[in-house]
């Protein structure tokens, strides 16, 4: 038995938009997370963190490379191969609970035990109860639907949910993300519990700097890349941005600027301004100008090494 | 221990399909709702259609019996003598002459029958006496008529009234009685009106003593029909015989012709149903796009997503069909009760539970057919994309 619960080979997963048009979403990314780790990780929106938390949690396939999960290469299985392992191996937590609209409490905690095969429909009901007791929901809301549910009681649900197989690997995707600070901070607080006492391994994925502090390790994701320390670029202003934001936003200056200076030379002609003004403020522009294509181009570089 | 496991995992799916519904009221009456209004018109038209045959070969039988009718090639051209060769085949229980011509009185069709007076209620069934008096084998030019040609011609016993027939032209009779008859398929020629002479005297009147049109031939035993049949094909070699059976079978083939008609518009409804209930499976699956996706996250497969839609469908349709079969019991009693409103007729109609439980086994094939391909798409969708799915 493998001792990683996660390990990624040279992963790439390139999307085709439409003839021609790809995105890389994943370049060559090699990840191992040993057994009871607490892993996190961050990076801006359109880094490619989501791909990779599909490809880990076997709901999305790598275009090349290869995924092990708790030993087990699923690079290949079938979608039912698929569905049989993920019923067992993983637990997931979603931003939006994701819970069954139409079932209660101890429902949705149930129906992952029910898909497994392994409990009877009795031993599922106390289960689903220890599980909802151990997240701690008061036992008033157990048999209330998720619409008459707190945003941070639904969490605590998905989370019984997550855990009722007994994975090995929880995934978490921006569990926080629309919970309040301490519903929040308590989500977590529980999850690090869990990740102790049981040992299971923990994924997650955030914005909040709260959840990197309950990791035992933190990745960056950037444009596709995986690091283990944050990359220089990102302590700048523009890491929030993709790369192909950063661009779109130096285009629309390069067409302000352009605007800019026909207008100026519009004025010239009716003799708004005077001569000299005018070549004051072109060269200002045209400096400006000049500024923001090596932008561009750095950024368009960007995109082509990677 | 397989076998339960997943009988379970199908309870919990179909106890979803079931919350789905009562979640989505509204949307699910109106879907049970088209396919009610399928199924109804299809046991409707069903109950009317079968009875509309029963009725019809009950009185065909009841008209001639079981038995034969002995034509010739042109009108009253059968030698009467050859009733008593009839009479001679032992399975043979009754053979009568008779004589039917077409005519018309004052511009309207009616018909001349011929017939030996003690025979008149065996080949008129349903006959009764209203006025004046039945023939007698004394008559000449007496005759009885059906009451409906004596209310259209103005006639009343005791007066003298003159037919245009085919054979022998304008001949005056007078009319001793008026009777009424049960509303049948006597229908064609009852409708025509029918004025009964006893056959000596109209053979008499058209001059054609000793021939006849028709000898009607009367077989108790069914089975021996055809013996008869064969029997006097040899007997009569260039007469027309024809068969209760045969007569029965043309109308059955008109018949099938009307069903198969009732059955294009049900059809058409059902055809409405089935997109009903196709379009609230499409309507269920983009709703719960993101469950299915949530649903595969926690390890459904893809058989389990397609009987939780079908399930859905089956529901439905279920639902439909009981209410159908309901509607179109108490339709098709409403029906009949309207005909008889307007037209004298008393429509017979058959609720047969043949006709009920293939209106159920149709109503939940419709439904799951129709559910299939939404359902397929629905749980084929990758948990991903579901997952993406605002």
């Amino acid at each position: 038995m493998s001792e990683y619960a996660v390990e990624l080979q040279n992963v790439n997963k390139v999307y085709r938009l439409s003839p021609g048009v790809e995105v890389h979403a994943l370049r060559g990314v090699d990840l191992a997370v040993g057994k009871g780790d607490f892993i996190s990780i961050m990076g801006p929106s359109g880094s490619g963190k989501t791909t990779l938390l599909n490809i880990i949690g076997t709901m999305d396939r790598p275009t090349a490379g290869r995924v092990k999960i708790d030993g087990v290469d699923v690079t290949d299985m079938n979608e039912g191969e698929l569905a049989d392992f993920r019923c067992i191996k993983m637990g997931y937590l979603f931003q939006f609970f994701n819970l069954i609209s139409t079932l209660d409490a101890v429902e949705n905690v149930k129906l992952p035990m029910i898909l497994s095969g392994r409990y009877t429909e009795r031993e599922a009901d106390q289960r689903a109860g220890e599980l909802l007791e151990l997240v701690s929901l008061k036992e008033t809301v157990w048999r209330n639907r998720p619409v008459q549910m707190s945003g941070g009681e639904r969490q605590r649900v998905a989370l019984a949910r997550a855990l009722a197989n007994e994975p090995a690997l929880i995934i978490m995707d921006e569990p926080t993300g629309a919970l309040d600070t301490v519903t929040g901070a308590n989500v977590m607080k529980l999850a690090q519990m869990l990740n102790e006492f049981s040992g299971q391994t923990f994924i997650v994925v955030s914005h909040n700097p709260l959840v990197a502090r309950v990791a035992k390790k933190v990745y960056y994701i950037r444009d596709g890349k995986l690091y283990e320390n944050p990359p220089e670029s990102l302590m700048k202003f523009e890491s929030e941005l993709s790369s192909l934001e950063k661009r779109a936003l130096f285009v629309n200056q390069l067409r302000l600027l352009k605007e800019s200076l026909l207008m100026l030379e519009k004025r010239l002609e009716s003799g708004d301004v005077s001569r000299d003004s005018y070549a004051a403020t072109k060269l200002k522009i045209m400096n400006q100008l000049e500024r923001i294509k090596t932008g561009v181009e750095s950024s368009q570089g960007v995109v082509a090494s990677n | 221990m397989i076998a339960t496991a997943q009988l379970r995992v199908f309870r919990h799916f179909f106890k979803l399909a079931r919350r789905d519904i009562s979640v989505r009221k509204g949307r699910a009456i109106l879907t049970v709702f088209g396919i009610t209004v399928g199924i109804a018109t299809l046991v409707s038209l069903m109950s009317i259609g079968l009875g509309m045959r029963e009725q019809i070969s009950t009185e065909l039988n009841e008209l001639l019996g079981v038995g034969l009718l002995v034509q010739g090639s042109a009108t009253i051209d059968i030698p009467q003598a050859i009733v008593a060769e009839v009479l001679k085949v032992p399975q043979v229980d009754d053979a009568y002459p008779v004589i039917l011509l077409i005519g018309q009185t004052n511009g309207q069709p009616s018909v001349l029958l011929g017939i030996p007076p003690g025979k008149v209620e065996n080949y008129l069934t349903g006959l009764t006496l209203k006025e004046g008096r039945t023939l007698s084998p004394d008559d000449r030019d007496a005759i009885v008529v059906q009451d409906s040609f004596a209310e259209r011609n103005g006639i009343k016993v005791g007066e003298t009234v003159s037919m245009d027939l085919t054979v022998g032209g304008r001949k005056k009779f007078k009319v001793v009685g008026t009777f009424e008859m049960a509303m049948s398929l006597t229908g064609v020629m009852g409708n025509l009106g029918i004025a009964a002479g006893n056959l000596e005297g109209v053979q008499q009147t058209l001059d054609r003593a000793g021939f006849v049109s028709s000898v009607v031939v009367r077989v108790g035993d069914r089975s021996k029909v055809d013996m008869v049949e064969e029997q006097l094909t040899a007997m009569f070699p260039g007469a027309r015989i024809t068969k209760e059976e045969e007569i029965l079978r043309q109308i059955n083939r008109i018949m099938d012709i009307i069903n198969g008609v009732l059955l294009t518009m049900a059809s058409i409804s059902l055809l409405i149903a089935g997109l009903s209930v196709m379009n609230t499976i499409m309507m269920v699956v983009r709703e719960r796009t993101r469950e299915i996706g949530v649903l595969k996250s926690i390890g459904a497969k893809r058989w389990n997503v397609l009987a939780l839609f079908l399930s859905e469908a089956g529901l439905l349709s279920l639902a439909g069909g009981v209410a159908g079969c309901i509607l179109g019991v108490v339709g098709t009693y409403a029906i009949k009760e309207l005909v008889r409103g307007f037209i004298p007729i008393t429509l017979v109609v058959i609720v047969s539970p043949q006709v009920l439980a293939a209106a159920m086994v149709v109503a939940v094939s419709i439904g799951i057919l129709a559910g299939l391909q939404p359902s397929w798409r629905g749980a084929s969708i990758r948990p991903i994309e579901a997952l993406r799915y605002e």
